[in-house]
């Protein structure tokens, strides 16, 4: 499936990311655990083919993906403010990476669902910050990515609201039997939101595995107090 | 502080950057007053009145009652009729709405290539060649002119284009590139990653964002061009005239005051229809979360190093041709000498130079009293009133300077005849120069934090010690800046000095039209010569207030 081999990447001349190899099954979900700074959004946009990378291969399938270009690759990212398009409304912004015709009938259904049927006509401004989640989730799934990247996915909600949708983002990968790579600060909801654990560090990830695992033996001071 | 303000027809444009920050601030201050009771308001009331009072006879009597007399005089003409003015008036009313849309469309279409490199990209020099771009903008429109005639380039629609396209660039590429660098390059990134190529993402994303921008923009490079003046004259020769050139001739050279009046009631027409526009979209604007903090300018890479070095080199290269042959021509001969020589027909030119310094020094310093009073005014109270008053200061900005001078030759007859003395000028200058001063103090003075206030009076500080302590070192920079403004705003005014001056009185803009208008290598040596002259000094006190950082040349 995804296969990260020695990823490399500089910005503004300083090194975000050493190195990083990591590898996904298909219908796998792996979350990206790591204090900020650490270098995880880099990480997303750097397979999203959104930032060069300066050393190392990303492979999907086997096939080393550096030469496809950006809108060819058929991922999906929500990025962490969910970057909705302010001009369109919503079901402009879930149709946005749909075939003009594909839209009337896929749109609906993508906002049921995700519990917003019916919103199609609201401006984004008028949303909550649950209700923007939701939209960005849905515009992310809705042409159907061969993987689909999530950047602190609720990052900005409040507790209770994070909480109910921790499961619900969840089901809706599962249900899809999408491989999926989430990225968090939060260790309980990166737990609850995948199969596996990367603990980054300073643009490299230090361990990978369940939760148990890393907290039975974690591989080092620094990952033992992190999880704890 | 993002402050932008820009030079157009010998003027000037200044606006508050796209944010709303001020205005909040200026609701909170109001909620702050409400908390401190009617006391207070009472007095204050009082002394906002009297303040007001100063700039408002000013404007009314200097503008308000020429305009008018203006629409009185142009009706009564309308209503009558005269002998050829309806073809007139249709010939050159649509000769200055199709010069003026092309002059657009062509600007918007050179313009955009220097606009995407600057705003999407980092690279050395970048700041230079915005800079760079933005220099044909703050030049005098006379000086374009001549530019323009010493390129050889006379008497052809194609160099009046040319001539709009050259002094307009900047207004786009500061206007939308200023936003255009600010958008948040995760939207462009979602986009991308949704599956639009980067082409599609430019039309469905970027264009949609900056659509407020490029319309801000487009409205008042349209407004300029359907006001030119200078340029139209100088190179326009005798076959092309707007509506501005057209009013001139009529009442100075025809001394046919009514017709003059009539063609300034269509041209006030267009202008409004303008200005509307432009604030129509000025309130429209892009979603402030649609905008990163700091720019989002990426190293370019591959193709689009070739793309940036093309588009900035040909750009600067372009606009740098008439400027270059300027200077040249203007070395060629003993063109610096002649200024210097008494001439039959025009005086010694350089002296010239003189009087438009004293009228900049009085210009200077009526806009500044003028500016800041009215600026206190308006940020001291947030009522339907102060906008009000806000706008009708901004009248004059928007109204074109040739019907500013004509208004005062119509209209400043009484209650003293003013129409002879020479205080007409800098008084047309100033009136030029205020909305300038107004849009560069207000956001300063509503930026006070109304806190600041408070905390000094809970300490026990008196009203005037605060004002004194806390306002008036803000509000000096900004003066400061108002009066750097204001001077070249004077220096290089055209349109309305060409009504106002007197032959003992001539300024520097109108001597080089003088001796253009004269046959002869020499009289054309000499008026390059001048035009170099007045273009050095106000370069000068154009980088002077960029280096003073408070506002921005050349954005909206």
């Amino acid at each position: 499936m995804l296969e990260l081999r020695n990823v490399a990447v500089e910005l503004g001349g300083k090194p975000i990311l050493n190195g990083v190899s990591l590898s996904l099954g298909r219908g796998e979900i792996v979350a990206i655990l790591g204090p900020s700074g650490s270098g995880k959004s880099t990480l997303l946009r750097a397979i999203a083919g959104l930032v060069p990378l300066e050393g190392g291969e990303i492979l999907w399938d086997g096939v080393d993906i550096a030469t496809v270009d950006v809108h060819q690759r058929g991922f999906g990212l929500m990025f962490q403010g969910y970057a909705l398009f302010p001009h369109l409304d919503v079901a402009g912004n879930v149709g946005f990476g749909l075939a003009k015709e594909d839209r009337e009938a896929s749109v609906p259904a993508s906002l049921s669902r995700v519990g917003l049927g019916g919103f199609e006509e609201r401006r984004i401004e008028e949303l909550s910050g649950g209700e923007k989640q939701r939209v960005a989730l849905a515009r992310t799934l809705a042409p159907d990515p061969k993987l689909v990247m999530l950047d602190e996915p609720l990052g900005a909600l409040d507790r209770s609201l994070r909480d109910r949708l921790v499961s619900e983002t969840r089901q809706l990968l599962e249900e899809r039997e999408v491989t999926a790579i989430v990225v968090t600060h939060d260790r309980d909801e990166a737990a609850a939101m995948s199969d596996r654990l990367a603990i980054m560090r300073e643009g490299s990830i230090v361990q990978i595995g369940i939760l148990e695992e890393i907290l039975a033996a974690p591989a080092d001071d620094w990952v033992r107090d992190f999880v704890t | 502080m993002d402050l932008t303000v820009g030079v157009g027809d010998g003027r000037l444009m200044a606006g508050s950057p796209p944010n709303n920050d001020s205005t909040r601030r200026a609701d909170h201050r109001q909620t702050a007053d409400l908390t401190n009771g009617t006391i207070r308001r009472t007095p204050r009331r009082w002394g906002w009145l009297l303040t007001a009072l100063v700039p408002a006879i000013f404007i009314g009597y200097f503008f308000v009652y020429p305009v008018a007399r203006i629409l009185t005089l142009g009706l009564s003409e309308l209503s009558f009729g005269s002998s050829g003015l309806e073809a007139r008036l249709i010939r050159v009313g649509w000769f200055t709405v199709w010069q003026a849309t092309a002059s657009t469309v062509l600007t918007l279409l050179f313009a955009a290539p220097m606009t995407w490199a600057v705003s999407r990209f980092e690279f050395r020099g970048r700041r230079l060649a915005t800079a760079l771009v933005t220099v044909p903008f703050v030049l005098p429109t006379v000086v374009v002119g001549t530019a323009f005639v010493a390129l050889g380039w006379r008497d052809s629609i194609w160099a009046i284009l040319a001539a709009h396209v050259f002094f307009n660039t900047a207004i786009i590429v500061r206007t939308v590139g200023t936003l255009w660098a600010r958008l948040d390059p995760d939207i462009l990134g979602a986009a991308r990653v949704l599956g639009a190529g980067p082409w599609e993402t430019f039309r469905r994303v970027t264009l949609p964002l900056l659509k407020p921008a490029i319309a801000a923009a487009t409205s008042i490079v349209f407004l300029f061009t359907f006001t030119s003046f200078g340029v139209v004259l100088i190179i326009g020769g005798f076959e092309y005239a707007t509506l501005e050139v057209e009013i001139y001739r009529q009442a100075v050279s025809f001394f046919d005051l009514p017709l003059a009046a009539a063609l300034a009631l269509v041209q006030l027409v267009g202008v409004t229809a303008a200005l509307y526009g432009y604030s129509r979209y000025q309130d429209r604007h892009t979603s402030s979360w649609a905008l990163s903090s700091d720019s989002s300018r990426v190293k370019p890479r591959g193709g689009a190093r070739a793309g940036v070095v093309l588009a900035v080199g040909g750009t600067l290269s372009l606009l740098a041709i008439p400027i270059g042959v300027l200077v040249a021509r203007s070395l060629g001969t003993d063109s610096y000498r002649a200024l210097f020589q008494d001439d039959a027909v025009v005086g010694v030119p350089i002296e010239s130079a003189a009087n438009s310094f004293r009228f900049a020094a009085v210009a200077m310093v009526i806009a500044v009293v003028i500016g800041v009073m009215s600026a206190a005014v308006i940020a001291g109270r947030s009522g339907r009133l102060s906008r009000w008053f806000d706008l009708t200061l901004m009248l004059p900005l928007g109204t074109s300077a040739v019907t500013i001078g004509f208004g005062f030759i119509v209209a400043l007859g009484w209650p003293v005849d003013l129409r002879a003395s020479f205080v007409l000028v800098p008084i047309a200058h100033a009136l030029i120069a205020v909305p300038f001063v107004v849009r560069i103090t207000v956001p300063t003075l509503k930026a006070i934090p109304p806190d600041l206030h408070e905390a000094a009076a809970v300490l026990g500080t008196s009203r005037g010690r605060v004002w004194w302590r806390i306002d008036f070192p803000i509000v000096a920079k900004a003066a400061l800046v108002g009066s750097a403004f204001a001077f070249v705003i004077s220096l290089g005014e055209f349109g309305a000095t060409s009504f106002v001056a007197r032959p003992a009185t001539i300024t520097m803009p109108v001597m080089i039209f003088r001796l253009l208008s004269r046959p002869g290598q020499q009289s054309l040596g000499m008026a390059m010569a001048l035009a170099v002259a007045l273009a050095a000094i106000t370069a000068a006190v154009v980088m002077w207030i960029d280096r003073l950082q408070v506002g921005e040349v050349g954005s909206f």
